[in-house]
């Protein structure tokens, strides 16, 4: 009797486990962000997907924010054709990763974007593939006590010429001109892009050298005077001492100490990583120099958060449905927000902070999208890192970097 | 006639292994010709298609100057750490085989950083040596010395990468080398010393000679740890300045995900595996030469 009541006792409780967890069963989906774990907009990213889980009941949404190692990651599972449902696109949604993600033009919202992101993120056919939350609209940062310091006017800097002024007179007051973090590599890539925005894509004197680019060409000469000015200011000890092994993070602390005038970062997400180790750092950006007196400082302008759709995932309808709820004005005002970025969408603004009064002084000034992501082949960043680093070390010289820069960008224009 | 007991009896033993069978086909042999398959293409290392190029990718490896400079800084990290960890192991042993008090915690002590990830161990060194806050120019300030960068000079990175990879695995030589010790018989030294063999005589005469199959193991393990050589690299100097104190396996793993040159990544990768294989057998045949009895 007792056994044939622990039975029927086992199979009540065996049973009721089972249908309770059938009836809380929910579809899970993953999104992989190419930000840090404590980063502002990770934490707004996991909120919003909190309240969205929340609001629909049937959803979990699990935030991978896997920094520097996201673009491994994907490319890993990109290869295995096995994607997370949704992922952040770092500045390549369409020339690296539109072969895997649902086009998005047809969305309610796609009217939406932000005319000043569209160049970064459109092809030519109009079609694009993420969800612009933000846009990055950048310059080269400075902390304005340093310059102010050293007797600077940062709106004078309008040319290469007049930035070497300014590093000169940042020396002479005895503080490093400008602060790199050269051991992660990347960070010598934004004095390419930069350059080469201003030598080439930015100045209407250079426009045959930007349809050679464009039509897959190498434009040796004009990638010569920028490798020129980064041994000009190697050689004028215009970095820091330690600017090939510095880390990253270094490199922020010492620019938000005061430690130096400029930082080689993208300025937006510089100054706002800068102001989380020093909330009273006076920090600022001007426009890229030019390259003649006689053409303007530009902004470039690229991916944030920009969020895609796996085209193949199984959960793709609740995905684009996320993506939804994403491009409401209230998140988009969250996010964006988060970062210190200008919307990504024209139906909200958002709060840039102390980045404000730049984005509204330096309004007319023409943008063009990041230069390796619209002009060079995908891969080519990590050469423009690696090479830079070289330069700045004395392991190549001028003559081997052009000659590494233009076999690696054919390799990878034939990929 | 052979009974199915006995023929259980028999083979039984053999589905002890096969789990282990299993995982090493899965996880090593199968990537690996994978690997094979992907050195004869120009796969990028994430798109769904790729195109056969023969032998371009082995052909290129010959003259590229970031590989023979990875190679020679391979050759270093290998042979360097080896000699080091066999000095310094052994010299640990002999003073440990004594007795004398806290000597278990002293093996404790050296063996310790073995179990501590390379990745860690390289951060952790890196704050010592990195320019700003770095604890070895903490110390030179105080003397009244300039700062120094330590990891800025290609070559002196490599000579630190080495020294931290000896430091952090001296403990392993150690180890086996003890147990070669306590498997010398005591009469020999005993025998020796009526003869009146100094302790030095002692050390070459009997010591080394009889070490000589632990001398074959540690040599072995560091020299394809040295070979092999990755997280230390990537945490204190990522591969640079440039591209000055990248090992096969750091460029390897730059070439692949950096690069995205998958097919050209795996080439090196097979020229890898074949060299270590060759040094390692080679080494063994040296080794193999004499053989002591006792």
């Amino acid at each position: 009797m007792n056994k044939a009541l622990l039975v029927v006792a086992a199979v009540v409780v065996v049973g009721g486990i089972y249908f309770m967890t059938q009836g809380e069963k929910k579809k899970s989906l993953s999104m992989i962000i190419a930000m840090h774990t404590t980063e502002p907009q990770t934490l707004a990213l996991e909120k919003l997907a909190k309240e969205y889980a929340k609001e629909v009941g049937s959803i979990e949404i699990e935030i991978m924010p896997l920094g520097s190692d996201t673009e491994a990651v994907l490319k890993t599972k990109m290869a295995a054709n096995d994607l997370s449902d949704l992922w952040s696109t770092h500045g390549w949604s369409y020339m690296r990763y539109r072969e895997y993600l649902e086009p998005m033009q047809t969305q309610p919202w796609a009217k939406d974007v932000n005319p000043l992101i569209r160049p970064a993120i459109e092809g030519p056919g109009g079609d694009f593939y993420v969800l612009p939350m933000d846009m990055e609209v950048s310059g080269l940062a400075y902390n304005a006590d340093v310059l102010e310091k050293a007797g600077v006017d940062p709106d004078a800097i309008r040319t290469w010429d007049d930035l070497d002024d300014a590093f000169a007179k940042l020396k002479e007051a005895g503080v490093t001109p400008m602060m790199v973090g050269g051991k992660d590599i990347h960070p010598l890539g934004y004095f390419f892009i930069w350059t080469g925005q201003s030598f080439i894509s930015g100045d209407p004197q250079a426009q045959e050298e930007t349809k050679q680019i464009v039509a897959g060409t190498f434009p040796s000469e004009k990638w010569r005077e920028m490798l020129r000015l980064l041994v000009r200011y190697r050689d004028k000890g215009y970095f820091n001492t330690n600017a090939v092994t510095a880390s990253q993070v270094e490199s922020i602390q010492m620019f938000a100490q005061g430690s130096c005038g400029f930082v080689m970062q993208a300025s937006n997400s510089v100054i706002v990583e800068a102001m989380t180790y020093n909330p009273n750092a006076k920090l600022g950006f001007i426009p890229i120099p030019s390259v003649r007196p006689d053409t303007e400082p530009t902004l470039m302008t690229g991916e944030r958060a920009a969020i895609g759709v796996w085209k193949d995932s199984k959960n793709k309808a609740e995905a684009l449905a996320f993506i939804g709820f994403l491009a409401r004005p209230e998140s988009i005002f969250a996010v964006a927000s988060a970062g210190g970025n200008p919307a990504g969408l024209t139906t909200t603004t958002s709060d840039t902070g102390v980045l404000k009064p730049f984005y509204a002084k330096y309004a007319d000034i023409q943008t063009f999208p990041v230069f390796d992501r619209a002009y060079l082949p995908s891969g080519m960043w990590d050469t423009l890192g690696t090479i830079g680093v070289a330069i700045l070390a004395g392991s190549m010289n001028e003559n081997e970097a052009l000659e590494r820069f233009e076999a690696e960008y054919n390799r990878l224009i034939k990929q | 006639m052979e009974t199915l007991t006995d023929f259980w009896k028999k083979h039984a033993i053999n589905l002890l292994y096969l789990p282990a069978l299993l995982l090493f086909a899965l996880f090593v042999f199968y990537p690996f010709v994978m690997g094979i398959g992907i050195s004869f293409t120009d796969w990028n290392g994430f798109s769904q298609s790729s195109n056969n190029v023969g032998f371009d990718n082995y052909r290129q490896l010959f003259s590229d100057p970031n590989v023979r400079k990875a190679m020679i800084n391979t050759l270093i990290y290998g042979f360097g750490c080896t000699v080091l960890q066999q000095c310094i192991g052994l010299g640990y042993a002999v003073l440990l085989n004594h007795s004398f008090k806290l000597r278990n915690f002293a093996r404790t002590i050296i063996y310790m950083p073995v179990m501590i990830a390379g990745v860690i161990m390289g951060y952790m060194v890196y704050f010592l040596f990195q320019y700003n806050n770095g604890a070895l120019n903490d110390i030179l300030a105080l003397v009244g010395m300039s700062p120094v960068d330590w990891l800025a000079d290609g070559r002196r990175a490599i000579v630190i990468i080495m020294l931290i990879n000896t430091l952090q695995f001296v403990g392993i030589s150690m180890v086996i080398y003890l147990a070669g010790l306590q498997n010398i018989p005591k009469s020999f030294y005993e025998a020796s010393d009526i003869d009146g063999a100094s302790a030095v005589s002692q050390f070459f005469y009997i010591t080394l000679p009889l070490l000589k199959p632990a001398i074959v193991t540690s040599v072995t393990i560091n020299l394809i740890g040295g070979l092999k050589l990755f997280d230390q690299i990537k945490a204190l100097t990522n591969g640079g300045p440039g591209y000055e104190s990248h090992s096969m396996s750091t460029l390897i793993d730059a070439t692949y995900f950096r690069s995205q040159q998958a097919g050209y990544s795996a080439a090196m990768g097979i020229v890898l595996f074949v060299f270590i294989l060759i040094v390692s057998l080679l080494m063994l045949r040296f080794f193999n030469r004499r053989k002591f009895e006792y």
